[in-house]
């Protein structure tokens, strides 16, 4: 099945077939070969021990490849790996290909989708938090070594045998973490667009910066929204140009009646109900059934990063699913099971802040805050085995988990590129 | 505190300058020709922030002080919070009511009392941390439940004075004396609008002035609209970002609603601009 192949694009320069002996003892199942009389012996044999072959990714059925950025923050235009560029109020910048995924298994369910993307200026640690940063949303990225690390393993050099260390045991992480699959994405707001042409740029944008405010959101396409679409929702964000289809405007209307939220621009039309007794300074608010309206007042308000932003406010804070504490750059997203009695946080950490400056990798200290009434979690990384976290005082100072009335406090250890937690009630 | 020829807002615009050049009263008290004011104090300690233990202390400490009625019945109170920094910041793993933000427990025994002394309206008030965001979400980012605040006593409200908030202009504010750096401050409405103000105080240590009281905490008061990283050279920013920069390096003048520094050639030192207390 696609969805068990871990891909890898082949390094030209292993052209000796007893390079596939590296691959032995790792869950890379796939290779991305091109179609070079050199690598013929390597082909060969890598067919021979079971491994799929393939020249282009067009041959595998069920897949969806897209295009991505390398993660992480992005540095500064000197190249100084001590600065970052930022975003409006001075966080890093952060690529990432959560969303990407994410929006492309919305558009072409049910596709497994994978990520090319090539190593750009990797830093110790990157690879693996390449495969984790698109792993975390579903998707596969097709393994690329630079020819550096390539040569590195090639050579038995320490540190490119460490990466490509820290890389496989990544891969084998998720391989062994496909449940995860079967749970469902919980969301506050939905956002829905057709995501293309004139509103491709914005509904992309905007989905890449909700991922870096930590909502919880959900993706629906509008050719593909149902009744179910709003299911468990408080707000909907609808930012097309052009108005909704009768029926799609029927049904968010509806949801607002029934106490939900529309954040809206112009040009979704009429506009329902009447003023709302408060102000803001972007939107013109109007309040519906037991629901509330909120259209953006210019285009002012369709910054990307202001309506992430505004909207995450709009609805409140009061419905965070996941709230963090000294978790640098890190995208979140929580799932639960279909029983719901089971969900997990898979958290992605691109920077943290160091002696002032921003560093690669994962917090000390962060803590976590998720909605709802769990008693139970434990805490999965890497490179260790799961730890459960023992519940203790409200204001412990140690690492664990604190249960509060209707949410869990986690206590989160010093961690790397990636940890999940896995919570049941 | 009401004087024979002086309103109590006027007595309150007096009060937020002397917050304002609280750290050079003290070490320089013979650049101001008046007379040390003096109040009652009341010291209690509590040994957590139960609500029960609170309220018990607080309302002994206020009966110590004269009584809270007197004060604030039939008043508009603002009381200022401490929440310094971004509400995603913490101390270890520690809540920040525990470390650096006013306890939200302090807070709402506060009003709790307040409201049962009669108090008409209170105002919590903060410029938090890059923000023009509605006070209350900053409030639940830290883990606090404004509703809890907001049931303590009759009519509770809560403003974001990072910019303009919910008035229609900055209320200029004129220092008595003539003032160390600026002559006036603009500010937002509430603390104009008001006939009591608190300073809800967080004591803690503090990197330029030492250690963060009462006086300290007004230093939050200013809004980063105007003095702050984002605020325009003509106009202020109301969608403010970053921190105070202007206020303790100096190395720019606010924009043209605001009066500019009196003297710009004095050092462009934090530590010269805003003294630490605890040197000698």
């Amino acid at each position: 099945m696609s969805s068990d192949l871990i891909p890898m694009r082949w390094p030209k320069q292993w052209q000796n077939p007893s390079a596939l002996a590296r691959l032995s003892n790792t869950h890379i199942n796939c290779l991305l070969i091109e179609d070079d009389a050199a690598l013929r012996a390597v082909i060969d044999q890598a067919r021979g021990s079971g491994i799929q072959v393939i020249q282009a990714t067009s041959q595998v059925p069920g897949v969806t490849v897209i295009q991505g950025d390398w993660p992480g923050v992005r540095l500064s235009r000197s190249g100084d790996h001590n600065q970052s560029s930022t975003g409006p109020t001075g966080l890093p910048w952060v690529d990432s290909n959560g969303w990407k995924v994410r929006l492309a298994a919305a558009l072409n369910s049910p596709s497994v989708i994978w990520v090319d993307v090539v190593p750009k200026d990797p830093q110790p640690g990157s690879y693996a938090l390449c495969f984790a940063d698109v792993a975390a949303c579903g998707g596969r990225w097709i393994i690329t070594l630079d020819d550096e690390l390539a040569a590195g393993i090639d050579g038995d050099h320490g540190e490119a045998l460490e990466t490509w260390k820290d890389l496989t045991r990544t891969t084998e992480f998720f391989a062994t973490h496909t449940y995860w699959s079967g749970f469902a994405e919980e969301a506050v707001i939905g956002v829905v667009s057709d995501f293309s042409g004139d509103n491709e740029f914005l509904s992309n944008e905007l989905l890449n910066l909700l991922t870096r405010t930590t909502e919880q959101y959900r993706i629906i396409p509008k050719a593909k929204f149902s009744a179910s679409s709003l299911e468990g929702l408080q707000a909907v964000l609808y930012t097309d140009s052009g108005p909704p289809a009768a029926d799609l405007r029927k049904q968010v209307l509806s949801f607002v009646q029934a106490g939900g939220i529309l954040i809206t621009r112009p040009g979704w039309g009429d506009i329902p109900g009447n003023p709302a007794d408060w102000d803001h300074p972007r939107y013109l608010c109007r309040v519906l059934g037991k629901g509330r309206i909120a259209v953006a007042k210019s285009d002012d308000a369709l910054d990307p990063y202001l309506l992430a932003n505004d909207s995450v406010v709009l609805v409140s804070h009061r419905f965070d699913l996941l709230r963090f504490w000294d978790a640098g750059s890190v995208n979140a997203y929580l799932s639960v099971a279909p029983d719901r009695k089971r969900a997990v946080v898979q958290m992605v950490f691109y920077a943290r802040e160091l002696n002032g400056k921003v560093a690669m990798g994962g917090p000390d200290t962060a803590t976590v805050r998720v909605a709802g009434r769990y008693q139970s979690a434990q805490l999965l990384t890497l490179d260790h085995s799961a730890q459960p976290m023992t519940s203790g005082e409200s204001a412990s100072h140690d690492v664990g988990m604190v249960i509060e009335k209707d949410a869990v406090e986690l206590h989160l250890p010093n961690l790397s590129h990636y940890a999940a937690i896995e919570l049941t009630i | 505190m009401t004087g024979k020829h002086h309103s109590r807002r006027d007595v309150l615009k007096t009060m937020g300058y002397a917050a304002l050049a609280a750290g050079a009263y003290w070490t320089e008290p013979s650049l101001f020709g008046w007379t040390v004011p003096t109040a009652p104090v009341a010291i209690a300690k509590c040994r957590t922030y139960e609500p029960a233990e609170l309220v018990a202390t607080l309302d002994r400490m206020f009966d110590q002080l004269g009584g809270l009625k007197r004060i604030v019945n039939g008043k508009t109170v603002a009381i200022k919070v401490n929440l310094t920094g971004a509400p995603n910041y913490r101390f270890g793993y520690l809540p920040l009511g525990d470390t650096h933000y006013t306890n939200p427990q302090v807070i709402t025994a506060t009003l709790h009392l307040m409201g049962r002394a009669g108090a008409r309206r209170i105002r919590i008030l903060e410029s938090p941390w890059s923000s023009a965001y509605p006070l209350q979400e900053t409030l639940l980012q830290a883990d606090f439940d404004p509703r809890e605040m907001e049931s303590a006593a009759p009519r509770v409200e809560f403003e974001n004075t990072n910019f303009l908030g919910q008035g229609k202009q900055y209320v200029r504010f004129t220092v008595p004396f003539g003032g160390y750096l600026y002559p006036a401050y603009e500010l937002n409405h509430s603390y104009h609008d008001c006939d009591v103000f608190v300073s809800m105080a967080k004591l803690k240590e503090h990197e330029t002035t030492g250690f963060t009281l009462s006086m300290k905490n007004c230093f939050g008061i200013t809004p980063c609209s105007i003095y702050g990283a984002s605020a325009g050279v003509d106009e202020p920013d109301e969608n403010p970002k970053g921190g105070r920069g202007m206020l303790h390096g100096g190395h720019r003048q606010p924009p043209k609603i605001a009066l500019p520094e009196k003297d710009t050639t004095t050092p462009r030192e934090g530590g010269y601009r805003v003294r630490s207390i605890c040197k000698s």
